[in-house]
């Protein structure tokens, strides 16, 4: 069985093919273009170089969010596309759930945070040391809130994702040495995560369609939340 | 079957389409799932929702595209996309959606620039004889257009500042007409007075000119409502909604006649949105025909943002086996595409 993973829910764009037994390939880029301009290509030259035509994967997982909303759908319309083309399964995986699966032998809590400005961070907490389990549903909260949360527990913190080099300091002064980093190679989302966390689904029959897919953004437009503000004000002087 | 498909996609800004087109010509479906319903409520095209609602629904258009055309996703010679102008996260979809398509299916990809789509919509239902002036008008643009061939357009004039079709939105919002503004102007001003009030004409009367505005009319017509409101006097909607709509239906008439005059041309094209308008296609065609002159434009569905006309400017692109690369991106300003095609 050969999964194609793509993530491109932050500035990290990834694409990777995995097998049962091993990873193909991983091609993950950090550089100044486009996820419109590198997501393609990156898949091109991923088949090219692992002699797969499209029809020749079994499915295609993606990171459906949460992330940033521009390059969330452009992974997950891609994947969309591919599986409307070529009538491929497909399965839209957590973007935390991946950034946490990287490190499965952590013994203490893993913790994903995500860029999400406002202040905001994207979370969701896991379990590791043997496997990788989800203590709380992704979430949208500030640095300040989920630091409270992680003070009334005893275990070491493992931080990832994007929004690290932003809250480092203030993370490290608040839980002291239980704070872990990694080095940025293993800080950052990556696109085999993906892929073998949607093998999983695969190998357990849980597949889906293009119709099924919609990402989890976690968070309505600037739009509607002034919007809804507004009603609210009105309703109130009424 | 000797036809050749084309399967189009446009998502410039809130309508979510597909068409399949044969030999550039033939319409053989034409799907649109519009959102103005959803933005509504904000007075105005949000970005952001749009972009999601063009995910959520563009497969479902592209299925339903092949189901009216009857035919697969194999029989498709190409598949174009409009590329810009247009809201940047809109366009994104359409384009990383044909293009993926493209690539799986090992099909041609054809980049369409918005505004050239909206002229083409005329070669759906017209045979038109070249050399012809081009007037295209919407919410995003105006701009008149000298066209020698299907292929080749060069720009005359533009806005400096307001597209028509958004100081209809504009003025619409501020007379409580609601969104989008350009029927609901067309329909006000059906029983009002277009004399009732003097808004501006801007650089009317000027030989050689063909640049537009429409800032300083939309303006105007605030400021008039302003002091009527403050003064307590009484006015009706109506009326300034005819002196509003006359004031561009002038502007446009005369640059239009203007231009189809200096390029001694028998046929003028109206193109977009506000194509659709009935004053400004009465009028006009009662001063070309004066001088001689033909107008064509589309039926209305084929005027707004549809995908059949996508089709129709792709087919040039097609014929000339310009085709796209897998790095298209969307470009939400198309600056220098006037001799492009
Ligand atoms: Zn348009």
């Amino acid at each position: 069985m050969y999964v194609m993973g793509i993530d491109t829910a932050t500035l990290v764009c990834s694409v990777a093919v995995v097998s049962e037994e091993k990873t193909l390939a991983e091609y993950t880029q950090q550089v100044k273009k486009t996820h419109s301009e590198r997501l393609l290509p990156l898949i091109d030259t991923i088949l090219r170089d692992t002699g797969l035509k499209p029809q020749d994967l079994s499915g295609v997982a993606v990171a459906g969010g949460p992330g940033s909303f521009t390059g969330l759908r452009i992974g997950m319309v891609t994947a969309k596309a591919l599986g409307q083309a070529l009538a491929l399964p497909l399965c839209s995986i957590s973007t935390l759930a991946a950034l946490a699966a990287q490190h499965p032998l952590f013994p203490g809590l893993i913790c994903p945070i995500l860029d999400a400005r406002r202040e905001q961070v994207y979370n969701a907490i896991f379990t590791a040391g043997t496997q990788v389990e989800r203590l709380v549903a992704d979430r949208s909260l500030s640095v300040t809130e989920l630091l409270q949360e992680l003070q009334q527990r005893p275990e070491p913190v493992l931080f990832v994702g994007d929004a690290v080099p932003v809250y480092r300091q203030i993370i490290s002064r608040a839980l002291v040495s239980r704070a872990c980093f990694m080095p940025p190679e293993s800080a950052i989302c990556r696109a085999s995560s993906v892929a073998r966390l949607g093998l999983a689904q695969f190998s357990a029959g849980q597949v889906q369609s293009w119709r099924d897919l919609h990402p989890a953004y976690l968070r309505r437009s600037e739009a509607e939340i002034k919007y809804q503000q507004t009603q609210i004000e009105g309703g109130d002087s009424c | 079957m000797t036809q050749k498909l084309i399967l189009a996609i446009e998502t410039s800004c809130d309508e979510t389409a597909a068409a399949v087109v044969a030999d550039g010509k033939i319409i053989l479906s034409n799907i649109i799932a519009s959102q103005v319903p959803v933005h509504q409520k904000f007075g105005g095209v949000v970005p952001e929702i749009a972009s999601r609602h063009h995910l959520e629904m563009i497969n479902e258009v592209v299925e339903e595209a092949l189901l009216e055309a009857n035919c697969t996703f194999a029989d498709l010679a190409a598949i174009a996309v409009t590329h810009g102008p247009g809201l940047v996260g809109a366009l994104l979809v359409g384009v990383n959606t044909a293009k993926t398509l493209a690539y799986a299916l090992d099909k041609p990809l054809l980049a369409v620039n918005h505004v050239l789509s909206h002229i083409a919509a005329n070669f759906l239902v017209h045979e038109v004889v070249f050399p012809a002036v081009c007037l295209v008008v919407s919410g995003g643009h105006t701009n008149l257009l000298y066209l020698t061939s299907r292929w080749q357009a060069e720009l005359l004039g533009a806005t400096r500042d307001d597209a028509a079709g958004e100081a209809f939105d504009k003025v619409a919002r501020v007379l409580g007409l609601g969104y989008p503004g350009g029927p609901a102007i067309d329909k006000a001003a059906e029983t009002g007075n277009s004399s009732a009030f003097a808004f501006p004409r801007a650089f009317t009367g000027q030989n050689n000119n063909f640049e537009f505005s429409f800032s300083g009319l939309k303006s105007a017509v605030i400021n008039t409502l302003h002091n009527l409101k403050q003064k307590g006097e009484n006015f009706q909607t109506a009326d300034v909604a005819a002196s509003f709509q006359q004031a561009v239906v002038d502007v446009l008439v005369e640059k239009t006649c203007l231009a189809a005059e200096v390029k001694q041309v028998k046929t003028v094209l109206l193109a977009g949105g506000v194509a659709a308008n009935r004053s400004l296609r009465q009028q006009l065609e009662q001063a070309l025909a004066a001088a001689n002159r033909n107008l064509i434009y589309p039926p209305p569905v084929l005027c707004t943002d549809n995908a059949a006309m996508v089709a129709a400017a792709g087919w040039n692109l097609y014929v000339k086996q310009k085709f796209a690369g897998l790095d298209l991106n969307a470009t939400p300003v198309l600056d220098n595409l006037w001799q492009v095609q």
